[in-house]
């Protein structure tokens, strides 16, 4: 036989199938040819025994001289895997690649996990208000204009509770006043003026018109003592009677030292009637120049300084 | 109580104030949510809800098309994103607080022990969550969270709905990853499911 015979049949020969006569002719030429029987004894050992090992490393290296890594491949598939999404040869493609690349099998484990975990970040608990809220903002369905009124609503909302809101209204009101009191195109520039004048008049008169009413309770009072003293007294002195007359003439004359009083209390009168401010402030005027005359003609004319003078001595005289 | 959204949806177009509660009791949640997430706090989330749905009530009339939720869901998006152009501020919740709120998610654990493990895993999926740019993020409010279809997602986003398929499985894996990163157990505490 031949080396090349024997090289025929020597697959058959480890398998066991070649016949009786060929597998004699066969081992004898191996016993002869040492080239021959190197050959069998090497294919004898490695086939019948391969290490696992060197199966995994020479996968992994023709991988890398070839196609590359197939986990990249793998990772695309695993969502449709893990949902179930692939049939038929992809999906036995990546199961089979599953089984021997621990990697993309923990991470097939957690897209698993995941795929139960999040959904539960589907919703979240509000509070119970937000319902009433939104009820609020959407019940009874806004026309055209109501909405257009809410939105208003809201964006006043919004705009006054920003913290520089009473910053912006003290500004605001600055500008108007200024504009309103104090341009000088304004009409109403000389009104501040004129409020205080007539506040300051106003006090004035309302102290003139005590005045006047103390007056008049004096002279009340006098008329009644004159009164009093006649009826109940007609044979009083005559220092008291000079006395009550003296306060009757000068009553008489701090009297006429206003004739135009009762004009004034009726112009008063009309003004208040009227509600006419600047009238009534006028007559108050002339009512308290009033007052002050004849409280003064009352108080110090010469007569009722001579009356007290007389009084006073003959109350001194034993 | 499981009375369907679209039917609630005309008859508010009717009018009905009662089947406007419901339906806004039904939907505030997901709504409320959705806010938070986008933008990070109580407040914010609780007064967009309601801008959400003033401007849904204004517009029931001109609403005739279908998926109410994802409708609903793209305008508290859409008001979301104005929001947070409007004060020019972070990207959508970079502050995630996963303590300010009770979720929702029924506690059937039978003891303390196991209800604890679930508090801590969802903070830990939460603070993953966190981790995400905010494309993968809000991928995943919207697909993994919200349940939206890709294609729903796709006229929310204005994308084609393979670049919103990829960019979902992107964000899952960029996910998984983090919460692996976070805690290498995560995968590992349950049974992985059998691939075959």
């Amino acid at each position: 036989m031949k080396c090349t015979e024997f090289h025929d049949r020597l697959e058959a020969l480890l398998d066991g199938t070649l016949p009786d006569r060929d597998r004699e002719r066969a081992e004898a030429h191996a016993a002869a040819c040492p080239r021959c029987s190197e050959l069998h004894t090497l294919m004898r050992v490695d086939l019948a025994d391969p290490p696992v090992e060197t199966l995994d490393d020479l996968t992994e290296s023709i991988l890398a001289r070839t196609s590359g890594p197939p986990c990249a491949r793998a990772e695309a598939q695993l969502g449709g895997h893990v949902d179930g999404a692939l049939d038929g040869l992809d999906r036995e493609l990546v199961d089979a690649h599953l089984r021997e690349c621990g990697d993309c099998s923990t991470l097939a484990t957690t897209l698993t996990r995941l795929g139960d975990d999040l959904p539960a970040f589907a919703e979240l608990r509000p509070d119970a208000a937000l319902v009433d809220d939104v009820l609020a903002r959407t019940r009874p369905r806004p026309t055209w204009w109501s909405a257009g009124w809410n939105r208003i609503q809201s964006t006043s909302r919004h705009l006054v509770e920003r913290p520089r809101i009473a910053w912006e209204a003290g500004y605001v009101a600055a500008m108007v006043v200024w504009l309103v009191f104090g341009a000088s195109w304004s009409p109403l520039r000389a009104a501040p003026v004129q409020a205080l004048a007539i506040i300051q008049q106003g006090a004035s008169d309302t102290q003139s018109a005590g005045a006047s009413a103390m007056a008049a309770i004096s002279r009340r009072v006098a008329s009644m003592s004159e009164r009093a003293i006649g009826v109940a007294s007609s044979g009083a002195n005559n220092l008291t009677g000079s006395v009550i007359a003296g306060l009757s003439s000068r009553y008489q004359r701090a009297a006429a030292a206003a004739p135009d009083l009762g004009r004034h209390w009726r112009q008063l009168a009309a003004a208040v009637l009227d509600r006419d401010l600047f009238s009534g402030v006028a007559a108050l005027r002339s009512l308290s120049r009033d007052a002050g005359a004849m409280l003064n003609r009352f108080l110090f004319s010469p007569a009722t300084t001579t009356a007290s003078r007389s009084l006073s001595e003959q109350r001194s005289r034993p | 109580m499981t009375s369907d959204i679209g039917a609630l949806v005309e008859r508010c177009r009717q009018g009905d104030g009662l089947a406007w509660e419901r339906l806004v009791r039904r939907c505030q949640g997901r709504v409320y949510a959705l806010a938070y997430h986008y933008m990070g706090g109580v407040e914010e989330a609780r007064d967009l809800t309601q801008e959400v749905f003033v401007r849904v009530y204004q517009q029931l009339e001109t609403y005739h098309g279908e998926g109410f939720m994802a409708w609903l869901l793209r305008v508290t998006r859409n008001l979301c994103i104005d929001q947070i152009r409007r004060r020019k501020a972070r990207p959508p919740a970079e502050d995630l607080r996963a303590d300010d709120h009770e979720w929702t998610m029924p506690d059937t654990a039978p003891d303390p022990e196991q209800s604890w493990l679930s508090d801590a895993r969802k903070r830990l999926v939460y603070d993953a969550l966190g981790k995400l740019n905010g494309q993968n993020r809000e991928m995943i409010l919207l697909k993994e969270i919200q349940g939206l279809q890709l294609k729903e997602i796709a006229e929310i986003l204005g994308l084609p709905v393979d670049t919103v398929k990829s960019r979902s499985n992107r964000a899952r894996i960029e996910l998984a990853r983090q919460v692996t990163a976070l805690d290498p157990s995560y995968g590992a505490r349950v049974e992985p499911r059998r691939m075959t």
